[in-house]
Formats: structure tokens, C-alpha cells, sequence
């Protein structure tokens, strides 16, 4: 009899297998660190604008003269554009909707600003938690959950510590707490990315067919 | 059911599985162009541990039969080839799945 055949398995294996050069987390690291430093000066915004627009035009620019040639070329299904794009949003409706509730509970006013920006980081973190759990559903790896938790677990660290008090001129334009939780998730993600890329470049050498 | 290698409705389950998609190599073809849009040989044949001349043959059997298409173009200046499932070859792959599934439930 023949294989046995399940589509979602083999979704996620192909999932992992083209992008296991760590290209994806080597962009979210450098758009991370862009916010963190555009906190500084806004001369750093196009570090996270750019990564964020134009990622997947990068990625595949970079995986035609790296990837490509080493584990061959695929083009992954792609979710109808209307349909991640209100995913996405929704997702951070009912976020912010909670967090409103949450704040208006603690606080009895959900329109502090004080309170928003206090409450940020974690409020962040668990917007971009959204992110780690749809990787974890596309690839099945719990990598992405730990990310996730840690992140969470980051972002109400930065959220419950006053750092203002004491180094109230170094964070710029934002709160301190966001700031670092950008700047420790950013670096997190990068170092990520670079150790993934090593490793693919030294393990897949350029095909011999290419 | 489409497809040659195919009988009719009053054939036993075992009868009516479509031996182009049941060889294991070609199945392997099948089941992985049917989870990306498009995919090139070097992908392939090191997804699935097929040498390339043994990819072309049974490439050539799915395209004859409608079930993949072979798209030619460029990636940068070099020419590139890429291989995609039909919409027949999908609706084919869909139907040998379900036949598989009644043929096991009859065993």
C-alpha cells in the first residue's frame, strides 16, 4: 500500500525546510532594534519601515543568490491577502479591546495615557505574540511558542520594573519598558537569524545541478 | 474519476486506484507539489530522494497526463524552470486519496 498522506505534516516540514536559512527571524530582529533605536532618533525609522514593507521582497532577493541555489526553489501557498490582512487585525482589536478592559478594571479609566504607556511593553508583546503563534501553526515548531512565552514574559517584566526614574533621557520618544523590549527581542531574534544562516550556508553547499 | 489507468464506478475501490499517482515515486511528486504553489527540480529531488533523471521520467508521465505543468522562465539571468500541480492533477490527487481511504476500508 502506498504512503500515508498528511497535508498539514507536510506543510509544516516544507514550511521549516524553505526558511531554514533564518532570513525571516534576521529581519524581524533588525525591524525590532529599529523601533528600539527610532526611539533615540527618528533618522532610524526606515531601520524597521523598511524590513516590515519591504521583507519579502529582501528575503526573496537574497534567497535567489543564497537559498535557492543550496535547497532549490519553492514558492509556499500563500493566504488570500483580505484574509490575513483582517486577521491581523481583528486579532489586535481584540487585544487592545482587553487590554481597555483590563486598564479601565485596574485603573478605573481606560483612557490614561500614563497607564498605556506603563502597560506597553506587555501590551506589545502580546500583540506580537499573535505572530509567534501563527509560525508555530505554519511550521509545528515549539521554538516559536518559547519565543513567544519569553516575550510575553519580557515584555511584563519591562512592563511592572520603573525604569524612568533613573534613565529617564535615554529612551527618546517612547517609554523605557518598549524600548528594551524591543531592543532585547530584536537582538534575540537577530543572533537567531545569523546562527540560522551560518549553519544553512555551512551545511548546504551550492548545488553541483545549479 | 479521470485519468487512463482508471475503471468506472462498478469496479471494486482496488480497481478504481489511479496507478499513475499509487507509484510511490510519483505520489511523493504529487503530495508535495500539492501543499506549494510551485517548486523547481533541485527542491524536489532533494525533498522527496529522487536523482534528477529519475524525477524527469516520472515528471514526464504527470505532465503527459495533464497532472503537473513545467513553467520556464528566468530567475534573474539565469533560465529557471519551475513545476505546479493542474487543477486536473489536484482533482485527480483528491480522488486517488479518497480511493485509497475506501479500498483500506474495505481490507
Amino acid at each position: 500500500m502506498n504512503q500515508s498522506f498528511d497535508e498539514k505534516e507536510l506543510e509544516r516540514e516544507t514550511f521549516i525546510d524553505s526558511t531554514q536559512d533564518g532570513l525571516m527571524e534576521l529581519l524581524m530582529g533588525v525591524s525590532m532594534i529599529g523601533v528600539a533605536a527610532a526611539s533615540k532618533s527618528l533618522l532610524f525609522i526606515p531601520l524597521f519601515i523598511v524590513p516590515l514593507v519591504l521583507g519579502r521582497q529582501i528575503a526573496e532577493s537574497v534567497r535567489r543568490r543564497l537559498t535557492y541555489p543550496r535547497i532549490g526553489y519553492v514558492k509556499l501557498k500563500e493566504e488570500p491577502a483580505g484574509e490575513a490582512i483582517g486577521g491581523v487585525l481583528l486579532y489586535e482589536f481584540i487585544i487592545l479591546m482587553v487590554s481597555a478592559a483590563f486598564i479601565w478594571i485596574l485603573y478605573g479609566d481606560a483612557m490614561e495615557f500614563r497607564v498605556w504607556a506603563s502597560w506597553s511593553s506587555l501590551i506589545t508583546a502580546v500583540l506580537l505574540l499573535g505572530l509567534f503563534l501563527y509560525l508555530h501553526d505554519k511550521s509545528g515548531e515549539k521554538r516559536y511558542l518559547a519565543v513567544g512565552v519569553l516575550s510575553v514574559l519580557t515584555g511584563l517584566v519591562f512592563s511592572v520594573i520603573r525604569f524612568d526614574l533613573a534613565f529617564p533621557y535615554l529612551f527618546g520618544y517612547f517609554g523605557p519598558g518598549v524600548v528594551l523590549y524591543f531592543l532585547l527581542m530584536g537582538i534575540l531574534m537577530l543572533f537567531s537569524g545569523i546562527v540560522q544562516l551560518m549553519g544553512f550556508v555551512s551545511q548546504n553547499p551550492v548545488s553541483a545541478e545549479e | 474519476m479521470s485519468g487512463p489507468e482508471t475503471g468506472t464506478d462498478n469496479k471494486s475501490p482496488m480497481l478504481k486506484i489511479n496507478r499513475l499517482i499509487h507509484e510511490p515515486a510519483r505520489f511523493s511528486i504529487m503530495a508535495q507539489l500539492s501543499v506549494v504553489e510551485e517548486a523547481d527540480f533541485l527542491f524536489l529531488s532533494r525533498r522527496i530522494g529522487l536523482t534528477k533523471g529519475n524525477l524527469s521520467a516520472h515528471m514526464r508521465k504527470l505532465e503527459d497526463e495533464g497532472y503537473v505543468e513545467v513553467k520556464k522562465g528566468f530567475m534573474g539571468r539565469r533560465p529557471h524552470t519551475a513545476l505546479a500541480i493542474t487543477e486536473e492533477g489536484r482533482r485527480a490527487f483528491k480522488a486517488y486519496l479518497s480511493d485509497l481511504k475506501k479500498v483500506l476500508q474495505v481490507f
